[in-house]
């Protein structure tokens, strides 16, 4: 450089010239929590286990077009009719509304994240008065009506669901429907026994028979009460991911203003706070959930609410942390030396930088909500209507009598699947986060 | 050390009153109240049982009493220092019911009349009338509830405070009291819940050990996804897998289905032995044979989370400066491993504690109700199917202070382990 001072380093020799980000694959600049979302799914596991969690999501939002006895297309005595669209609800309307809104914003029009909140607030806001005005669901559907109008031939053409059955559809005019196992069993169990006789017998004649006299092709079976299995599991992906969300969702709010607030405001506010922490962790979660349920009745809100107030603490225990951290670093001291309100400082500089410890907690918290409420299903003491996984799993132990393996097998490996799967996105941002793990392996 | 334990103990009083509150107003608040157990749905108690139940609730708690006093007279039975309570037959109850009868015979006689006024009338015909009447009568009858001269039975007697037994109540629907009733079922669940935490936590430690000693392998790589995934599984699914496939006759019949002992556990002798030439088990380990199933549900969980723990615990450890002077020192890798870098590794295992507690007692919840345990689990889980609430109150608090102790047993264990903690 010409008008550097005269010097005997070798280093005053090195010129440097200015690099454009992008040239010479230098990264492109990225916000912190850009990177860290990057980072996280540059590792395999995360990648694999938001496969599941949006294969699930697609699942929870398309369950009525996708499982359902009511056919999508039928014309029967001359007349077209849409049973599917008939017996939509409003909540299906907008989820789909939402779904469609945001695969457009994403995938077409590449918009940010606060674009597509935006967008999608408008679009319920238009739709959900819309469908809950002028959406009416017949209140008792009948299921049968469809085989029936079948079997005396009063029908010219349907075109079914993908699983046609329903969740509620107990096919009560099928005599043998009720616990039969997956169609493929008897065909594959013949061919297992004519490979190897030895160790495999054939299927049993009564669950042959069973099979036999399923209307449709049942890929993972029925349950006690008739109906099928896999459509069942379908639906209760929503019941599965909205508690997830929501119960996070308020556990993150309660811990992240509590937590705040003991570590912004020292003192008596951070003694009240670590006895209140203590308190709620000293309440034994499951047990007061089972007193909730028998006292209060079986809500789905409920459930959330008192999930979401009792597993608040890991996320302010953090938060805490991260603001005695963080309140004592120079941009907050300029923060309030110029002047800002104090909930400007907390919210707008101290809480984006010291939110990152809460990504991992909201994962695995999520993972947790989704065992607990599946805890309580299994035990008898979950929603009634709704189709769930652990009261599916339930109906394995047939009563403490028997055992059956299709109802233990597939609901449990769902579970297992949406719980595994949030763990290795939450073990992913935590690796992503952390600096010293670079530096270990 | 002994300051530090003895803060916390002072911390313990204003916890419990803090957890004790919280988990009363969840019943108390619920539709019903403490009382719910008195609107039954289908109608099937005898006006005498029905009058049993509500003069026991009364007397407990007081059905009309607001709800800080319920709370304040439900924690002084259940606490092992309180006060006297009047009993039925009180002098000064007795002048109080007196004084209160006199003051509401007015109200009385006048709610009388309208009733009879009420009855005289034709339904079909005069409804508004009748449904007047009855307004006027729920409004004569708010006002008699008001008049409430104290002492009632069973209010607190401030004058005398005591050391008692905690009372904890009686079940209505089994007929016992709720102290029989937890006495049976507590010792079974403290022991599945002792069996299981050591042993996670020994092999927890064994396989960090083993997972730090070979870093960067491929056996290191695989434990740890395991580990992960193995902490993914489901309590409820592993252990019906378990007993359908393991314990059931139409598979393998490798273990038993139910229960702690076989049904002939009387007979049994306590040791095995092997008298004429036959193999007999004996009650000791007829009853580790039934637990094993049991053990396993409950240990994977905390063994898969506590095994990361402890081997990102030594890691770090192993990279510290002492450790590398330890090995300066010449000290063989055994003792570098076991004497110096242990101890540290094991304080985030005990911090930890926090978290498993909780993941313990749901766990024992789910084993005892899927191998027919009868355990605090059960219990809790058969009251909430029969309604009955003072076995889920009590079950709930004796729960709640268990995993106290356990949290308080903790941070003994922590100090021990580090010296340099102090609190404050």
């Amino acid at each position: 450089m010409a008008d550097a001072p005269a010097s005997t380093s070798k280093v005053a020799e090195v010129t440097y010239q200015p690099v454009e980000s992008g040239e010479l694959g230098a990264a492109p600049p990225r916000n912190f929590l850009r990177q860290v979302i990057y980072d996280t799914f540059n590792i395999t596991g995360a990648r694999l286990g938001m496969v599941w969690i949006v294969l699930l999501a697609c699942l929870g939002v398309a369950a009525p077009f996708v499982a359902s006895s009511h056919p999508i297309l039928m014309k029967a005595d001359g007349a077209w009719s849409s049973p599917m669209w008939r017996h939509l609800t409003p909540v299906d309307l907008i989820l789909a509304a939402v779904a469609i809104t945001v695969l457009t914003m994403w995938l077409v029009r590449r918009a940010t994240f606060a674009e597509t909140c935006v967008v999608v607030v408008i679009v319920v806001a238009v739709v959900a008065p819309a469908s809950y005005m002028f959406k009416r669901t017949p209140q008792t559907p009948s299921y049968q009506v469809y085989r029936d109008m079948e079997r005396s031939s009063r029908v010219q053409f349907v075109m079914r669901t993908l699983i046609p059955y329903s969740p509620t559809d107990r096919l009560r005019d099928i005599p043998n429907a009720r616990l039969s196992p997956p169609t493929w069993y008897a065909p594959v169990k013949n061919l297992l026994h004519r490979i190897v006789p030895a160790w495999f017998d054939p299927p049993e004649p009564s669950l042959v028979e069973k099979i036999n006299s399923l209307p449709a092709w049942s890929l993972l079976g029925t349950e006690t009460d008739g109906a099928d299995l896999l459509s069942r599991m379908i639906h209760a992906t929503r019941i599965a991911l909205s508690i997830g969300l929501i119960s996070t969702s308020i556990s993150i709010v309660v811990g992240i203003l509590i937590g705040g607030m003991m570590g912004y405001f020292v003192g008596k506010v951070d003694l009240f706070g670590m006895r209140l922490i203590e308190i709620f962790q000293a309440i034994p979660t499951l047990l007061v959930l089972i007193t909730v349920m028998a006292a209060w009745g079986r809500n789905i809100y409920l459930m959330m609410v008192v999930i979401g107030l009792l597993s608040w603490t890991g996320t302010a225990r953090f938060i805490r942390a991260e603001f005695l951290r963080l309140r004592e670093q120079d941009f907050v001291h300029a923060a309030v030396a110029c002047g800002l309100p104090r909930w400007m400082v907390i919210y707008r500089h101290i809480l984006p930088n010291g939110l990152t410890p809460v990504l991992v907690t909201a994962t695995f918290g999520v993972a947790a909500a989704i065992l607990t409420e599946s805890t309580l299903s299994f035990l008898g003491l979950g929603l009634i209507d709704e189709p769930s996984w652990g009261q599916m799993l339930n109906q394995a132990r047939a009563g403490g009598q028997g055992f059956v393996w299709w109802m233990a097998i597939f609901p449990g490996a769902a579970i297992f699947l949406t719980v595994y799967s949030y763990a290795l996105i939450g073990d992913a941002i935590r690796d992503a986060i952390d600096p010293k793990l670079r530096k270990r392996d | 050390m002994l300051t530090y334990i003895f803060r916390r103990l002072l911390l313990l009083p204003p916890t419990l009153i803090g957890m004790t509150a919280i988990v009363f107003f969840v019943l108390a608040t619920a539709p019903g109240g403490i009382g719910a157990s008195l609107l039954s749905r289908t109608g099937e108690m005898r006006p005498a049982e029905r009058k049993a139940r509500e003069d026991y609730l009364n007397r407990r708690y007081g059905l009309n009493k607001p709800k800080y006093v319920q709370y304040f007279r439900w924690l002084n039975k259940v606490s092992p220092i309180g006060f006297a309570t009047y009993a039925d037959n009180d002098s000064k109850v007795a002048e109080a019911a007196a004084a209160e009868a006199q003051q509401r015979a007015p109200i009385e006689a006048q709610m009388e009349q309208l009733r009879r006024e009420r009855a005289a009338l034709d339904i079909s015909r005069e409804q508004v009338k009748i449904d007047e009447l009855s307004i006027r009568i729920a409004t004569l009858d708010a006002q008699r509830k008001t008049i409430d001269l104290s002492p009632d039975p069973g209010d607190l007697v401030f004058t005398k405070p005591r050391l008692k037994w905690p009372d904890l109540g009686d079940s209505f629907v089994r007929g016992r009291p709720v102290n029989a009733l937890v006495a049976e079922s507590l010792p079974v669940t403290i022991m599945l819940e002792v069996l299981a935490l050591p042993l996670s936590y020994a092999l927890a430690i064994w396989l960090g050990i083993q997972q730090a000693k070979r870093r960067g392998s491929t056996l290191d790589f695989s434990v740890s996804g395991v580990t992960l995934a193995l902490w993914s599984i489901p309590t409820i699914w592993v252990g019906v897998l378990l007993i359908g496939f393991l314990a059931n006759e139409e598979y393998l019949r490798l273990f038993p289905t139910t229960g702690l002992n076989s049904l002939n556990e009387a007979a049994m002798a306590f040791l095995p032995s092997w008298a004429d030439g036959t193999f007999r088990p004996g009650w000791l380990l007829d009853r580790v044979y039934h637990l094993i199933l049991p053990t396993i549900c409950l240990t994977y969980a905390n063994f898969a989370f506590l095994s990361r723990l402890a081997r990102g615990a030594l890691l770090d450890n192993l990279q510290a400066d002492f450790v590398r002077t330890a090995r300066a020192k010449g000290l063989s890798e055994r003792i570098v491993l076991y004497r110096h870098a242990f101890r540290n590794s094991l304080i985030p295992l005990i911090t930890v504690l926090v978290n498993i507690l909780p993941a313990l007692v749901a766990g024992a919840v789910i084993v005892e109700n899927i191998f027919g345990i009868n355990g605090m689990g059960k219990l809790a889980v058969d009251a909430a199917f029969q309604r009955d609430f003072e076995l889920l109150l009590s079950i709930t608090l004796v729960t709640a202070i268990l995993q106290l102790t356990g949290y308080l047993l903790a941070d003994i264990c922590y100090v021990i382990a580090d010296p340099r903690v102090s609190y404050g």
